[in-house]
């Protein structure tokens, strides 16, 4: 029987008694009262938190041998055409999810916006196709990036050859009519329009630009995307796509569902079989993108005008350890520590001290080369260019001069947990925690391994990482600045403006 | 831990156990998921509602029936009485209740505690709500839980404190105004309730200014019990919630009474269309922004069926709106439907992105799509493909903490608990013939507000490769 009388006896409310049962909930685990906690005795609705800052989740420290992420845990299996299955049994979830990656032949690289738009609406053929995965409750989208063609496929737990089926099919036997490419051609061309306009557009592409050089596939300009889909025709959209999907050994499947991964096999292969994806287990993997690091963006500033702009943008580039590194793990808290958008070491400074910023935003990107990425970015007021710089520049310095303290760590763990608990309430959430991976055509590590790697890393290994990702001179720290041509030659005089790029 | 089931409703909880004094009653059921579902009413009026589910997070909001819709206009109007706020207080003082709390005096101390437990705090504040919530490891529910009742009932105003809020908040506005999409949106807003979406943020002078003593007053007009309600969900015991909860929430007195605006109006006249014009050089191609009066989140039949009307306009690529608008007469690239209901009116929002000089023809296109549903009803098979997705979707929603404590809290504070418990059964009722009458009463092609954003800037049509594309794009169109 469900009662507030069995809870409310005896104790710190107020007067009211606590039960034993609550009393042992309320009880801390560290008898160290906080620091920032100040009694406030005689109030009628007095709140007790002297327990507060109690270390009262699983420890996170585990006597289990330590595992790094170097080697995936979760084992993939070959399927019958060439391409790799990765699969994960999540029990008790209503909603199944499939993703699939697929490096891009270099003839479709940067067209991925288009290629996306002809494999779902290339006619009325397909459309029906998409129209019926709908009816099905079944939801499939492409995203096209520079060097990989991802599809992501959620749908109910128990649809899972549906939804293997409906995706393969509109990629492997793809319909589109002359009408439906030109018509999405032109509209990719206004969505391409429309996203050069966004304020950091410019400097991002510049800075993709200094960092791979000019004839990179990752430095296309907005306008570079428009002349290359310009020369395409279907015919030879067609052709690039049968190339791609011949490469299967590049290939990755991952699902989540609450089928047993034999079960998730066997449908994977036997609609592989059904929709004709043969692919040739013999050719080799479609050579990556190069992401080699030009030597003059070590160190550099980028300074681009925008004249456009009411607010300055700061972006700041560092290279870091990607997914399979044996630092990887310590990198994801460091991550954590230095924060994001509201917490953390850069929000602390930059927001809470400083005023100088609404949130930090900082994001972490893979991609398929040698090389990852760590990228921080604030927008500020024209006056406050300087200081937003340096005050970046000075949180990433200290990361890698000073050891972090151990609550720190133990903070960023929690919070390391929370994140992964709340990706686990969804299959698709989990999948996309899985996307560095599958993104470096690797298997992932199951959710309970990540958990574990996480707690062996010491505030020795976060330290190492910082030191290995912003201690100059040798690393990368490309700093980019955009504001009106005015406003940097005010700031930086002498220093040479980066010509527009568009 | 608890299993689903599939009941979902509310009911008294017979009970025979001596109630604190400041308990009022409890009711037991099922949420949508099939989770136990408890509902405490407190004494002084505030509601907490508590899901009982399993996973390891556990996530707490707290709504307060309080606003922007309060504060004195940044575009002063005849629809809202003045009543001596500044503008952008209700955000600036959700702000501060991060900031300074009586059992946390040192500034930023009690962020600093829960950050430290890995904890994510947020909180949001709109025209007619206001929302705190907590996602945090189920292992540290009982000391979150206080701290979110600390967070909300003790702020404390320390003048010297204020500024470093003051300042997030005005970094937060230039952000969010100077995106010209949002100076779009703003003035739909504007013509539509005579409240421009830039209320919220407030201006510039008045953040500055607001006192202590003002965010006091706020606080106090507020943070009042009956207008509060609290939704929990997690692998929490309720009664263990409700111990921590109850006697904090359930001592706080009802403050002042103070006569407010106590919801958006809709402005707009049957028969009245309103347009304005917005333009911009950082846009590239035009903008079309409608907006519908639309049934009030308390009207469950209409508001039921304007779903099922979203769904059936702009549910696919087959849909009328997409493939009459895109794929066939090639009149917009993009476009985007949204229904919002509100405690006194509701919006329907239409977005269309077109080549610059298309926007008037693609007025009149959508119009005429709107006017064809409303003509000719969907068919039982449609309706019935149309119910599945919804539902299915509805399910899908109660997959993670973060949607469920957002429904559950959002639907109580505007009284409408039921639409949620009883969403399938609601949209099993549902007919071609009331999509076609919702569309008829509420899309009326005679009745609608416009905002056309045009481009001034030349996009990429100044680049050599770009414009030779641009200008075949034209032949061909």
């Amino acid at each position: 029987m469900i009662g507030p009388a069995n809870v409310v006896r005896s104790g710190f409310y107020a007067g009211l008694p606590v039960s034993k049962n609550f009393s042992a909930l309320a009880t801390p685990f560290v008898s160290k009262p906080d620091p920032n906690y100040s009694p406030v005795p005689g109030t009628s609705n007095t709140i007790d938190l002297s327990g507060v800052p109690s270390l009262n989740i699983r420890p996170v420290t585990s006597k289990a041998p330590v595992q790094s992420f170097a080697k995936p845990a979760l084992p993939s299996v070959l399927l019958s055409n060439g391409a790799r299955a990765t699969l994960l049994c999540m029990p008790n979830r209503r909603q199944s999810t499939l993703y699939l990656t697929l490096p891009l032949s270099p003839e479709l690289s940067g067209l991925g916006g288009l290629f996306t738009g002809l494999l779902t609406n290339g006619s009325d053929e397909t459309r029906q196709r998409s129209e019926a995965l709908r009816q099905q409750n079944i939801l499939v989208t492409f995203t096209g990036l520079t060097d990989k063609l991802i599809a992501v496929v959620r749908g109910p737990a128990g649809r899972e050859a549906e939804m293997a089926q409906g995706v393969l099919s509109l990629l492997c036997n793809p319909h589109w009519t002359p009408e439906d490419f030109e018509r999405l051609r032109q509209n990719t061309a206004r969505l391409i329009e429309d996203e050069a306009q966004a304020p950091d557009s410019p400097l991002l592409t510049a800075m993709n630009r200094a960092l791979y050089g000019p004839s990179n596939l990752y430095s296309l300009t907005p306008a570079e995307h428009i002349a290359k889909m310009a020369i395409q025709t279907p015919w030879t959209l067609w052709m690039a796509l049968q190339r791609t999907l011949r490469a299967t050994p590049a290939a990755m499947l991952m699902m989540a569902s609450p089928r047993p991964e034999s079960e998730q096999g066997a449908i994977l292969d036997w609609t592989i079989r059904q929709v004709g994806w043969g692919g040739n287990p013999f050719m080799a993997a479609l050579p990556p993108v190069s992401s080699a690091i030009a030597p003059s963006a070590f160190q550099g500033l980028l300074l681009t005008p925008n004249n456009t702009l009411k607010r300055a943008r700061i972006d700041i580039i560092w290279q870091a350890p990607p997914p399979g590194d044996r630092d990887y793990p310590a990198f994801l808290l460091l991550r954590h520590i230095l924060g994001g958008q509201m917490k953390g070491s850069f929000f602390e400074r930059l927001r809470m001290q400083d005023r100088l910023v609404y949130g930090v935003p900082t994001h972490s990107g893979s991609r398929l080369g040698e090389q990852s990425r760590y990228h921080a970015g604030i927008e500020v007021d024209f006056d406050k260019i300087a200081p937003g710089e340096r005050e970046l520049l000075a949180v990433a310095q200290e990361a890698a001069l000073h050891p972090v303290a151990g609550d720190v760590l133990d903070t960023a763990k929690r919070h390391f947990l929370l994140e992964l608990r709340s990706a686990e309430q969804t299959t698709w959430r989990t999948l996309l925690n899985a996307e560095p991976w599958l993104l470096r055509d690797q298997s992932p590590p199951s959710p309970e391994m990540m958990e574990n790697a996480i707690a062996q890393v010491t505030a020795e290994d976060v330290q190492r990482v910082a030191q290995r990702i912003f201690s100059i001179p040798g690393k990368l720290q490309l700093v980019g600045i955009s504001a009106p041509a005015s406003i940097l030659r005010r700031c930086f005089p002498g220093y040479p403006l980066t010509p527009p790029v568009s | 831990m608890a299993r689903p089931s599939k009941e979902a409703s509310v009911s008294s909880a017979a009970s025979s156990t001596i109630r604190p004094a400041w308990l009022l009653s409890v009711q037991q059921g099922r949420s949508p998921a099939g989770y136990p579902l408890t509902l405490y009413t407190l004494r002084n009026g505030h509601r907490i509602l508590v899901e009982r589910r399993g996973g390891g997070i556990v996530g707490v909001r707290t709504f307060v029936n309080a606003g922007s819709v309060w504060e004195d206009a940044v575009k002063p109007g005849p629809s809202y009485r003045n009543l001596g706020l500044p503008s952008g207080i209700a955000h600036l003082d959700e702000h501060c209740h991060f900031l300074t709390t009586r059992h946390f005096p040192r500034k930023n101390a009690w962020a600093q505690t829960v950050a430290r437990h890995g904890a994510n705090a947020n909180a949001s504040t709109d025209n007619e709500v206001i929302q705190h919530e907590l996602f945090f490891n189920k292992e540290d529910t009982s000391a979150l839980l206080a701290l979110h009742a600390e967070s909300l009932l003790h702020p404390v105003y320390n003048a010297g404190d204020i500024p470093q809020e003051k300042a997030a908040v005005l970094n937060e506005v230039a952000l969010r105004t100077r995106q010209p999409d949002f100076k779009l949106e703003s003035k739909l807003d504007e013509l539509l309730f005579d409240r421009p979406a830039t209320q919220t943020g407030g201006r510039a002078a008045d953040v500055a200014t607001t006192s202590a003593e003002q965010l006091r007053l706020f606080y106090r007009m507020a943070y009042t019990p009956k207008r509060m309600v609290t939704a929990i969900s997690g692998d929490v015991d309720p009664m263990e919630a409700l111990a921590i909860l109850g006697p904090v929430f359930g001592n706080n007195p009802n403050h002042v009474d103070l006569p407010v605006n106590p919801a958006l109006v809709m402005t707009l006249k049957p028969g009245e269309r309103r347009s304005a014009v917005i333009r911009n050089e950082e846009w590239s191609n035009s903008k079309v922004l409608l907006g519908f009066p639309a049934p009030t989140s308390n009207n469950f039949r209409d508001r039921i069926a304007m779903e099922f009307l979203t769904e059936a306009l702009d549910g696919g690529l087959l849909s009328p709106l997409p493939l009459r608008l895109i794929v066939r007469s090639r009149l917009a690239f993009r476009e985007a439907m949204g229904y919002e209901p509100l405690n006194r009116t509701g919006v329907t929002r239409l977005r269309l992105d077109c080549a610059p000089g298309k926007e008037r023809d693609v007025l009149a296109a959508t119009l005429d799509v709107l006017s064809d549903i409303g003509a000719h009803p969907p068919d039982a098979r449609t309706v019935e493909g149309i119910r599945d997705r919804l539902v299915a979707r509805f399910k899908e929603g109660q997959d993670t903490v973060a949607e469920v404590t957002g429904r559950l809290g959002g639907e109580a504070l505007s009284d409408t608990l039921p639409y949620y418990l009883a969403y399938e059964q609601l949209a099993g009722s549902v007919t071609g013939e009331d999509i076609a009458r919702v569309a008829r009463t509420y899309l009326n092609p005679q009745c609608y507000a416009v905002v056309f954003g045009l481009p001034t800037g030349s996009g990429l049509r100044k680049d050599p490769e770009a414009a030779a594309f641009f200008k075949n794009r034209r032949d061909v169109s």
